[in-house]
């Protein structure tokens, strides 16, 4: 399997600063004890060969995300769209912490069914990449970080991988079923052109 | 560059020289002035002393060599041993331009900058220590215009006592501090200087003033919001204390219920007593907790937008010493007072006023103010004035510039408009006075019969206008002939914060800068008058279109009538009015504006982005673009105005339809034709381009030539169909191909309708359209 470079994570420190980026997500128990474990284990354990992914669901699918490509988890917020935009993939923008933040569509960008209806208590607003290019999107719900051993992913299967706009990287085995493990760039560079 | 507590060294450099080439040239103008006045001596010296002892940190031993020498120049002034003559002055003042370039350059160009001026500062240096009288070259030198620096004096003086500048001495603030340092800092430092000056061009750092007593009040505040902040664990805390006591009062009453004993019901009756004694105590301590966090708040925001201020005194630095040199080039006596220096601005607005001030001053100087013969022999005083003044007047900034010169001739004005053909005769000779002033400021309009070098050709009054319109302002002039001249300028006083009319379009809130809002109207539709089928209304006598702002602004979902009545945002001038139709009006507020995200690019109509008091992001609409694509959009068709149809059908009508063809032409000609039905058009390049806008948009119809790159419109058809939510999405194929096996592919693969290019020429392509999504209802 071919390691890619963009969900190398590299020492045990950056993994706690990602965790405690993360801290506004609203964790299920069950992936508060699993980061705990993960992170009370021993150093030889985590260093360098498992790496934390934000996992997450939007319709009806399972999705990761390297964790240090994701700035934040919020509330979901009140939405503004921006005149003369009108791709289906750019939503607007949205404001958090004083900050105003652009806002693309998961389900657009991956044409993925829109028809899901989310619960409203569990769907949350992901802030993804650096300072300057961060990009929010909405998701059904986020179940929390969860260390992924590197030999556990997958290569994803031609159909998806080799499709035009497809992003997803790796599968990943979670306890119930595979998520994909989405490259961050992939997204941010798609919605970028949508909001043009 | 080595730095100091995070501080850029080389920029605290240059602020100083700023600030005390500033006093420099002040001092200066007042020591030249009166002679005999010795006050101004003392702040000359502090401000040359402190500029060399300043460069001397950075490391620019030009820069320590020539206030080295004003220093100098200056003591023996002060000690009598010679007086600021004209021509000393002169020298001094031409030694603080040259130190004040310093201040628009980035630290990685002075090693050049001080090669290149080496001879120039050498030859300053000379002149500075010579007797004064020795150098009449340089005097004459100084009838240059300020910002041009003398050139390399020839003067013969006596051998210098200060030593000679080479412009290899001239070491960064970087090198400078390797000398001071152990080897390893030293690498490190020449380490980070060296990458620093390959990409200076983007390494600057940015910084701005703010006044101390400002940032002290804004740490205050921070210090004490942090404090309120820390109340809040106590609140909680009281508050589960108070859960706790209610839990235990209703299991007493409970208990004393069950029980029936008179003193345990009286037990529970005390304890509900004390627990609503503890609430009340409770909800009184998080009151002005509350309270003091929103005090603390307001204050905060109060002074971080006062902090964007600064004295006016900041842009009018350098227009004494202009004035005065002007004076001195074109032969006149000028007394310049500048008055409200102390006039607090947006350093925003302040930076944007430099250029209109200097063109108006150096207009003045040129046109206005006449020659002290001239004045004399009309009964004037030889010496002019000109006064530059700023204040703050209802809720705006005033700024004033007056002139006691020659004033503006409005029947010359009017000849000119008659010559250039502004205006028929006949309407020319109907002009008032203030109306004729106002051809001043259009494009290229002059009355003066000379073009000068100093203020040109009257180019220039228009950009005036034009600046003072970008800032949310406006200019006038004001003229008496023989009198004077005064030209006005209202300025908004900070372009952080707006008052703004929050306005409902589609469902989606927007600003208007309420500046740029004419009228804000709710009527009832009944009293939308019909013209050619379009509304209007009258507003003052004057007949006003009415126009969907959903539309104008590309969101879709508008309701336009709540209760039979209607919204109207009125905006543009006397002369051009347009109505806006809006869902409705959420109020006023003020708001602080920040720039809209750079990867968006240009947004049309919008200015500026904010969030609103609820904490939710919005835009501030641009008014004036608008404006253009209103004219622009009538013209061309792409708009039209609101008819009682559109009003009955609440707006809704407007289809959206993807062209795709791989000639521009072609495409733009659909797109045009599309767009006059009153649709919303989106193009693609090519069959793949569609079908990754199809996939990510929402169309009501897709219009798609055959032959294309990558995948043509056949394949294209197939595609879409194969999904089910294409299944029903109206297609029409446009092709060049008019053979019947061609129709036959297209209908095959799922098109609705096919036709020929030449379906353009006749109706065949708009009646398909209609038959396909319905006519729009515009």
């Amino acid at each position: 399997m071919t390691e890619s470079n963009d969900i190398t994570i590299t020492s045990q420190a950056e993994q706690e600063r990602t965790l405690s980026k993360l801290r506004q997500a609203r964790l299920a128990d069950s992936a508060v004890a699993e980061q705990t474990m993960a992170l009370a284990a021993p150093l030889d354990r985590n260093q360098g060969s498992t790496i934390p992914l934000l996992c997450f669901r939007v319709a009806g699918e399972r999705f990761a995300l390297p964790a240090a490509s994701v700035e934040r988890v919020f509330l979901v917020a009140a939405v503004r769209r921006i005149p003369h935009r009108k791709r289906a993939a750019f939503r607007g923008m949205v404001a958090h912490e004083g900050e105003i933040l652009l806002l693309g569509s998961f389900e657009r960008l991956l044409d993925l069914p829109t028809t899901v209806t989310a619960n409203a208590h569990e769907a949350r607003m992901v802030l993804l990449g650096p300072a300057g290019r961060g990009w929010v999107f909405e998701a059904n719900s986020v179940d929390g970080v969860m260390q992924v051993k590197k030999s556990d992913l997958r290569p994803a299967p031609g159909t998806v991988s080799r499709g035009m706009g497809s992003a997803t990287r790796f599968l990943v085995s979670l306890r119930d079923g595979d998520a994909s493990l989405l490259d961050p760039e992939t997204l941010i560079t798609g919605w970028e052109a949508a909001a043009q | 560059m080595s730095g100091f507590g995070g501080l850029d060294l080389f920029e605290l450099f240059k602020s100083e020289v700023e600030t005390h080439g500033a006093a420099l040239n002040d001092g200066l103008l007042l020591l030249e002035r009166n002679m005999n006045d010795p006050a101004p001596i003392a702040g000359l010296m502090r401000a040359a002393h402190s500029i060399k002892g300043a460069a001397r940190v950075v490391g620019i031993d030009v820069v320590v060599a020539l206030a080295h020498a004003m220093e100098d120049a200056i003591v023996r002034v002060q000690k009598g041993m010679e007086a600021c003559t004209s021509m000393r002055a002169d020298q001094l003042l031409q030694a603080t331009d040259m130190l004040t370039q310093l201040v628009a350059m980035k630290e990685a160009e002075v090693p050049a900058w001080s090669s290149e001026k080496a001879t120039e500062i050498n030859s300053l240096i000379t002149a500075l220590a010579a007797p004064a009288i020795a150098s009449a070259k340089t005097a004459a030198h100084a009838a240059q215009p300020a910002p041009e620096v003398a050139a390399p004096t020839a003067v013969e003086t006596e051998e210098s006592a200060l030593p000679t500048v080479h412009a290899t001495r001239v070491m960064t603030a970087a090198q400078a501090t390797a000398t001071t340092m152990p080897p390893r800092a030293v690498a490190n430092a020449t380490a980070e200087a060296t990458p620093r000056a390959a990409q200076a061009p983007t390494a600057e750092v940015r910084t701005v003033r703010v006044n101390a007593d400002n940032l002290d009040r804004m740490m205050r505040l921070a210090g004490e919001s942090m404090v309120e902040g820390r109340r809040y664990p106590q609140v909680q805390k009281g508050l589960r204390e108070l859960t706790s006591r209610v839990r235990s009062a209703r299991d007493a009453m409970d208990s004393a219920s069950r029980r029936k004993q008179a003193a345990d019901m009286e037990e529970a009756q005390r304890q509900l007593v004390a627990l609503e004694a503890a609430l009340l105590q409770h909800t009184n301590l998080l009151e002005s907790t509350f309270r003091r966090t929103e005090e603390v708040g307001t204050r905060l925001y109060h002074e971080v937008i006062g902090s964007r201020m600064r004295p006016f005194g900041d842009a009018t630095a350098g227009f004494p010493r202009m004035v005065r040199d002007l004076a001195k080039r074109l032969g006149k006596q000028v007394r310049f007072d500048v008055e409200g220096v102390q006039t607090p601005v947006d350093r925003d607005i302040l930076a944007r006023l430099d250029a209109p001030l200097n063109h108006i001053l150096r207009n003045a100087m040129d046109h206005g103010v006449e020659t002290p013969e001239r004045r004399q022999s009309v009964g004037k005083s030889s010496t002019a004035l000109l006064r530059l003044e700023a204040r703050h007047h209802a809720g705006m900034l005033e700024v004033r510039i007056r002139d006691d010169g020659n004033g503006i001739d409005p029947e010359r004005v009017r000849t000119k408009v008659i010559e250039r053909r502004l205006q028929s005769e006949s309407m020319a000779k109907g002009l008032g006075k203030a109306e004729l002033l106002e051809f001043l400021f259009l494009p290229g309009f002059s009355t003066a019969s000379a073009v000068t070098e100093v203020s040109g050709r009257g180019v220039g009054l228009d950009v005036v206008h034009q600046t003072m319109r970008d800032l949310g302002g406006s200019v006038r002039v004001e003229s008496e002939p023989g009198r004077g001249t005064t030209f006005v300028m209202s300025l908004p006083i900070t372009l952080s914060v707006i008052r703004a009319a929050l306005v409902l379009v589609s469902g989606e809130t927007v600003a208007f800068p309420l500046a740029r809002i004419e009228r804000i109207v709710r009527t009832h539709r009944d009293q939308l008058q019909r013209t050619e089928g379009k509304l209007q209304f009258d507003l003052d006598g004057q007949a006003i279109g009415v126009l969907r702002a959903g539309e104008l602004l590309g969101i879709d979902g508008d309701t336009l009538e709540h209760d039979g009545m209607v919204s109207i945002l009125v905006i543009g001038n006397e002369q051009d009015r347009s109505g806006l139709l809006v869902d409705g009006f959420l109020g006023e507020r003020d708001l602080v504006v920040r720039p809209i995200d750079a990867r968006l690019g240009r947004v049309a109509h919008v200015a500026a982005a904010a969030i609103d008091d609820d904490g939710l992001p919005l835009l501030v609409m641009d008014v004036e673009d608008l404006l253009v694509s209103i004219r622009r959009g009538l013209s061309d068709g792409v708009l039209r105005g609101v008819s009682a149809a559109t009003l009955a059908a609440g707006g809704r009508g407007r289809k959206r339809i993807l062209v795709a063809d791989d000639s521009i032409t072609v495409r733009e000609v659909e797109r045009q034709m599309l767009l006059r039905l009153g649709h919303d058009v989106e193009v693609a390049v090519d069959g793949m381009d569609a079908w990754n806008q199809l996939r990510n948009g929402q169309f009501d119809m897709l219009v798609t030539d055959v032959d294309m790159p990558r995948m043509n419109g056949i394949e294209l058809v197939r595609t879409l169909r194969a999904e089910a939510r294409f299944a029903t999405l109206p297609v029409a194929i446009v092709s060049y191909k008019d053979r019947d096996e061609d129709r036959a592919a297209g209908m095959q693969a799922g098109a609705n309708a096919y036709l020929t290019k030449g379906s353009f020429q006749d109706q065949t392509f708009i009646a398909t359209i209609n038959d396909l999504i319905g006519d729009s209802v515009a």
